[in-house]
C-alpha cells in the first residue's frame, strides 16, 4: 500500500540465511550505466518477484523536508507520458500481478509480483518511471492528503506509535534516525511538487538503483531484457551519502505516556548499538545471538524468567536491529501481568540484565540461540518475495552479497565470550531510552 | 489505456505442484490430500478440525480459543518449555488456532525432521497436558489481550458491527470471550473440549513437501491413529446477518475515525459466488484500481486505504468493508461509499471492468502457491468447502465463465445499499448515529 516501514527488521531476520554455506545463491551483473542487478533463480512457482531499490531514504532528506522520500514513493505511481494516472497498478493487475512499495530510513523500494512470462512488462514500467515521471499539482495535492491520512492511521491514532516516535527522537541525538520516516505533520503539509521532483531528479538514476529479480528467471533470460529497457537510461551524478556521527550518550532518558487508547501498561527500553555498517560492526553477529538467547522466543531467558517462572508479565523479549547504515538499536520489552506494576516488571528485567552482564549466558544458551537463528535460514527459499527483500535491503545499505551469503557461517562462529563482550559494550543505562505506556481511564 | 502491452497472451501457468493432488489413505483409513514437492527440502502440514468457538457454552465464551492455545503449551512427556525446545531442536514451527467454525494449524519443518514434526503434532492433539500453571499463564495473556482490544478502535468497531448483525448467534460475540467468561473456564472444560473436537472423523489433513506417499500414510496412523473415532456434534443454526442500514458511533478521542461497514453476503456454495467475488474485486477488493480506492483515495485523498471483502463463515455470509479517515472527512467518505454501492446496484459493471477483474483473479492464482504452508492450507480449505481434489484445475474456468449478464444480475440481486450498516469509532463530524451502539460479549 505504498507502505511505510517503521521497522527495518523485516529483511533482517527470518528471511536471511540457510543452514548450508550459502543462502540464496544469487547471481549478479552490472550495466554500463551503473544499474546493479541481482538474480535469484528459484523456479518453484512460475512467477517472479521484481524489486527496484533506490539508495535514498528519510535519513538522506534535507532538514525541513521531512517525509519527502516517502511522499515521492507514493507519487511514483502517478504516471508518465505513456502511463496515465492509476494505470500503473491497473496494468499490472490486469496481468494478474500485484505491486507496492516501501520507504525506510536508508532506502526506498518498489516491488511487483507477476507470472514469469510477464517479467518484461514490469521491467518496462520500472524503467519508464525511473526517468519519465510526470506530476500535476492536483495529483500532488490529493496524494499529500493521503500521506497525512496515513500518518493519522499509523501514528496519531496509536499511542504506542506516538510514544515510539518520541523515543526515537531521544535515542538518536544527532543522527537523522531521530526523525520519523513519514515526517512530522507540520512539515508534511508543506511538501510541494517541486520538492518531490527535486528529490526524484537527485536520486532516481540507474547508478543509484539495484534491481532484484527472484523466482522463475535466469540471468540468460533476464540480461537482454534489462539491457533493452534500462540500458538506454543515462547515469547522473548522485550526491555523496554523507551521514553525521552520534555524540556519546551521557544520560539515561525516560518517557511516560498515559493514554485512553492504551488498554494495558507496557514497558520498553532501547539502547543505541552498532549495526552491520556503523560503529563496532564486529559485534553485529554476537548481538543477534544475544537478542535471540535473551529474548527471542518463549524458551529465551527473559520469557522463561518473567513470564513463566515469576508470573510477572504476559510477554517479555529482546530485539536487535542491525540492518542500518547508521547506528542500530538493541531493545527490551515487557508487558506486566494484571495486578503487577511496571515497576515490578522493570526491576525483574534489570535483575535479569545484571545477571546476564555479570555471568554471561551459558554455552547451552548460546548454542540453542544459534540453532534457532539457523532454523530461519533453512526456509530461505520457501518464499518468492523474501529473497528479493533481503538481498535488496542489504545492498541498499552497502552490505555485500558475500555478507548475506556468509550469514549462517558468521552466526555459527559467534562465541560465548563475544556475546558477553557485545552485551557489556551495548547494554549501558546511560545509552538507553526507557518508554512506559500507561492506560488512562476513559473519560 | 495508453500503455502498450508487450505480451498479449492471457494464459497463466499454475505451479505443477498444486495441480497434482493425490489422496493418501493410511492403513487404518485416515485420509490426507498430498502434494509431493521435491524442489526444496521442506515439509508442511495443515490440519482443520471441525467446530471452533461456535460451540462455546454460554458463560464460557473463549473456551475454544483458550483451550486451543494450550494445546501447544505442553503435551505427553514434555512441559511447555520442553515442548517448545523440542520443536526448536528440529527447526519445526508448529501452531494451532481456533476460529469460529474450524480449528486450523499445522507445521513447517525441514523434511529431514518430518517424523519428529508429526510426532509433536500427534502429542499436541492426543496428550495435551493442560497444566495448572500454563492455564493460568495463558489465561492471563488472553485477558491482557482483551484489555488492549477494549481500547482499540478497530476492535470496537468490529464488535459493535457483529453484535448488531448477529444479536442471537455465536457469530455476534467475540470468539476470545470476556475477562469474566475466561475466568469461568476450567481445566475440565478444556479437557472436554479437546475430547469432543479432536477425533479421527473430524480432521481434514493436507501434506506438502519432500516426502513420499507411503511414508505419509504411515505417519498419518502414527500421528492421528490413536485419536477417538468420532467427534461430538458442534452445531449452530445458519443465519443471515441482520444488516439494517443503521449507523453506530462509538465516541473515542482519536484524530481519525475507524469505520467498519457491511451488508449481507453470499454463501461459498452459492452458484453465484464467483460472480459475487468478481463484483467485490471491482468495487473494493483489488486494492489499487478498485472503484472505491480510485474515488476515495486516488482522486480525493480522503483516506490511506479502503477495502471490501466477502466473508464466508460456514453458516452465514457478509460483504464487509473498512476505511479510516480524519474525523472531519469521514462523513464525506461514508457518503461516497453509499453512492458507490447504489451505483453498483443501478448500473452494474462495464465489460472492461469485468475483463480486468477476471484477468487479475486468474492470473494471480498461482502466486498463492509460492510457499509450502500456502499449498497445504489450500488443500485443507478445499476439503472444508467440499471443492474436490481437482479444484485448482477447475477454478480459473469457473471465473472465466462468468458473463457480463451474470455479474450484473448478481449485482441487482446482492447489492443492498439500504442495508449497508456502519460502525464508526472516533469523533466523526457530521455523522448522526441512528441507534445506540449494541453491546455484547
Amino acid at each position: 500500500m505504498r507502505t511505510l516501514l517503521l521497522l527495518l527488521a523485516l529483511a533482517a531476520f527470518g528471511l536471511e540465511g540457510r543452514a548450508e554455506a550459502q543462502v540464496y545463491r544469487p547471481e549478479t551483473f552490472t550495466l554500463p550505466n551503473g544499474l546493479e542487478v541481482i538474480v535469484v533463480d528459484n523456479p518453484r512457482v512460475p512467477a517472479v518477484s521484481v524489486m527496484v531499490w533506490y539508495r535514498c531514504g528519510s535519513a538522506d532528506e534535507p532538514l525541513g523536508k521531512g517525509g519527502i522520500a516517502h511522499f515521492l514513493e507514493h507519487l511514483m505511481f502517478k504516471g508518465t507520458p505513456t502511463v496515465g494516472q492509476g494505470e500503473y497498478a491497473k496494468t499490472i493487475s490486469r496481468e494478474g500481478g500485484t505491486q507496492n512499495a516501501l520507504t525506510s530510513y536508508d532506502y526506498t523500494g518498489y516491488w511487483a509480483e507477476v507470472a514469469s512470462d510477464r517479467l518484461e512488462m514490469i521491467l518496462q514500467l520500472e524503467a519508464d518511471r525511473m526517468i519519465n515521471l510526470e506530476l500535476t499539482e492536483a495529483q500532488v495535492t490529493a496524494e499529500r492528503d493521503v500521506i497525512l491520512e496515513e500518518r493519522s492511521q499509523v501514528v496519531d491514532n496509536r499511542p504506542s506509535s506516538q510514544l515510539g516516535e518520541q523515543a526515537r527522537a531521544l535515542l538518536y541525538q544527532h543522527y537523522p534516525y531521530r526523525l520519523p520516516v513519514i515526517g512530522w505533520r507540520h512539515e508534511m503539509q508543506k511538501l510541494s511538487r517541486q520538492d518531490a521532483l527535486d528529490w526524484y531528479r537527485r536520486y532516481y538514476t540507474p547508478n543509484n538503483a539495484i534491481l532484484v529479480v527472484a523466482g522463475d528467471v535466469s540471468v540468460a533470460r533476464l540480461k537482454p531484457l534489462v539491457e533493452k529497457h534500462f540500458g538506454p537510461i543515462a547515469a547522473r551524478p548522485v550526491p555523496e551519502r554523507w551521514r553525521p556521527s552520534e555524540p556519546p550518550a551521557r544520560v539515561a532518558r525516560r518517557l511516560t505516556m498515559k493514554s485512553e487508547q492504551a488498554g494495558t501498561a507496557s514497558f520498553s527500553r532501547m539502547h543505541q548499538a552498532p549495526s552491520y555498517i556503523y560503529g563496532d560492526t564486529s559485534q553485529a553477529y554476537a548481538l543477534q545471538v544475544l537478542a535471540e538467547l535473551f529474548g527471542g522466543s518463549t524458551t529465551s531467558r527473559l520469557y522463561r524468567q518473567l513470564v513463566v517462572d515469576q508470573g510477572l508479565a504476559t510477554s517479555a523479549g529482546a530485539y536487535y536491529e542491525a540492518s542500518t547504515i547508521g547506528p542500530g538499536s538493541f531493545g527490551f520489552y515487557v508487558s506486566p501481568r494484571q495486578g503487577k506494576t511496571v515497576e515490578e516488571a522493570e526491576a525483574a528485567l534489570d535483575q535479569a540484565i545484571e545477571k546476564l552482564l555479570a555471568d554471561g549466558p551459558t554455552e547451552d544458551e548460546v548454542a540453542r540461540a544459534k540453532q534457532r537463528l539457523a532454523a530461519a535460514a533453512a526456509f530461505a527459499r520457501d518464499s518468492l518475495r523474501g529473497p528479493a527483500m533481503a538481498l535488496g535491503a542489504a545492498r541498499a545499505i552497502g552490505r555485500t552479497i558475500e555478507d548475506v551469503e556468509a550469514w549462517p557461517r558468521r552466526i555459527e562462529a559467534v562465541t560465548r565470550d563475544q556475546v558477553i563482550a557485545a552485551a557489556r559494550a551495548v547494554i549501558k543505562i546511560e545509552t538507553s531510552v526507557t518508554s512506559i505506556l500507561l492506560p488512562k481511564p476513559t473519560s | 489505456m495508453r500503455f502498450i502491452l508487450v505480451l498479449l497472451s492471457v494464459l497463466f501457468a499454475l505451479p505443477s505442484a498444486a495441480m497434482d493432488v493425490q489422496e493418501v489413505k493410511s492403513p487404518s483409513g485416515l485420509v490426507a490430500w498430498f502434494v509431493r514437492d521435491t524442489t526444496i527440502p521442506v515439509i508442511a502440514v495443515e490440519i482443520s478440525i471441525g467446530g471452533g468457538s461456535i460451540a462455546d457454552p454460554a458463560g464460557k465464551e473463549g473456551l475454544a480459543v483458550l483451550a486451543t492455545d494450550l494445546l501447544t503449551e505442553g503435551a505427553g512427556p514434555y512441559d511447555a518449555q520442553a515442548f517448545a525446545a523440542k520443536a526448536e531442536d528440529g527447526s519445526i514451527s508448529i501452531d494451532l488456532n481456533a476460529g469460529s467454525d474450524f480449528i486450523r494449524g499445522g507445521f513447517r519443518a525441514p523434511s529431514a525432521n518430518a517424523v519428529e514434526a508429526f510426532r509433536l503434532l500427534g502429542l499436541m492433539l492426543a496428550e495435551p497436558r493442560f497444566a495448572a500453571a500454563d492455564i493460568d499463564r495463558v489465561r492471563q495473556q488472553h485477558i491482557s489481550g482483551l484489555s488492549r482490544e477494549e481500547r482499540d478502535p478497530r476492535t470496537l468497531a468490529s464488535r459493535a458491527w457483529y453484535s448488531a448483525a448477529y444479536p442471537e448467534h455465536p457469530y455476534g460475540r467475540s470468539n476470545k470471550g470476556t475477562a469474566a467468561s475466561l475466568a469461568a473456564v476450567t481445566r475440565d472444560d478444556m479437557v472436554a473440549f479437546a475430547k469432543a473436537r479432536i477425533a479421527r472423523d473430524n480432521i481434514k489433513i493436507g501434506v506438502v513437501g519432500d516426502i513420499d506417499a507411503a511414508t505419509v500414510a504411515k505417519l498419518l496412523d502414527d500421528t492421528f491413529g490413536a485419536l477417538p473415532a468420532k467427534a461430538a456434534p458442534a452445531e449452530a443454526k445458519s443465519v443471515p446477518p441482520a444488516a439494517t442500514g443503521d449507523v453506530f458511533v462509538i465516541e473515542r478521542p482519536v484524530p481519525q475515525s475507524v469505520v467498519l461497514f457491511g451488508q449481507p453476503g453470499i454463501a461459498r456454495s452459492d452458484p453465484d459466488f464467483m460472480a459475487a467475488y468478481l463484483l467485490n474485486q471491482i468495487l473494493g477488493g483489488g486494492g489499487f484500481g478498485s472503484r472505491l480506492m480510485d474515488e476515495i483515495r486516488e482522486n480525493r485523498g480522503l483516506t490511506y486505504g479502503i477495502y471490501t471483502y466477502l466473508s464466508t463463515p460456514k453458516r452465514s455470509g457478509t460483504w464487509m468493508g473498512s476505511v479510516s479517515a480524519d474525523n472531519a472527512k469521514v462523513a464525506e467518505v461514508i457518503r461516497l461509499v453509499r453512492e458507490a454501492w447504489q451505483k453498483l446496484k443501478d448500473e452494474g459493471v462495464t465489460p472492461e471492468e469485468l475483463d480486468n477483474a477476471k484477468r487479475y483473479m486468474t492470473g494471480s492464482y498461482a502466486r498463492g502457491f509460492a510457499t509450502s504452508r500456502g499449498i497445504a492450507g489450500a488443500l485443507v480449505g478445499w476439503q472444508e468447502e467440499n471443492m474436490g481434489m481437482d479444484y485448482a484445475q477447475r477454478r480459473n474456468a469457473l471465473i472465466s465463465a462468468v458473463t457480463l449478464a451474470d455479474i450484473n444480475r448478481v449485482a441487482k440481486r446482492l447489492v443492498e445499499p439500504d442495508k449497508l450498516m456502519f460502525s464508526i469509532v472516533g469523533k466523526p463530524q457530521g455523522v448522526t448515529p441512528t441507534k445506540p451502539t449494541p453491546a455484547r460479549g
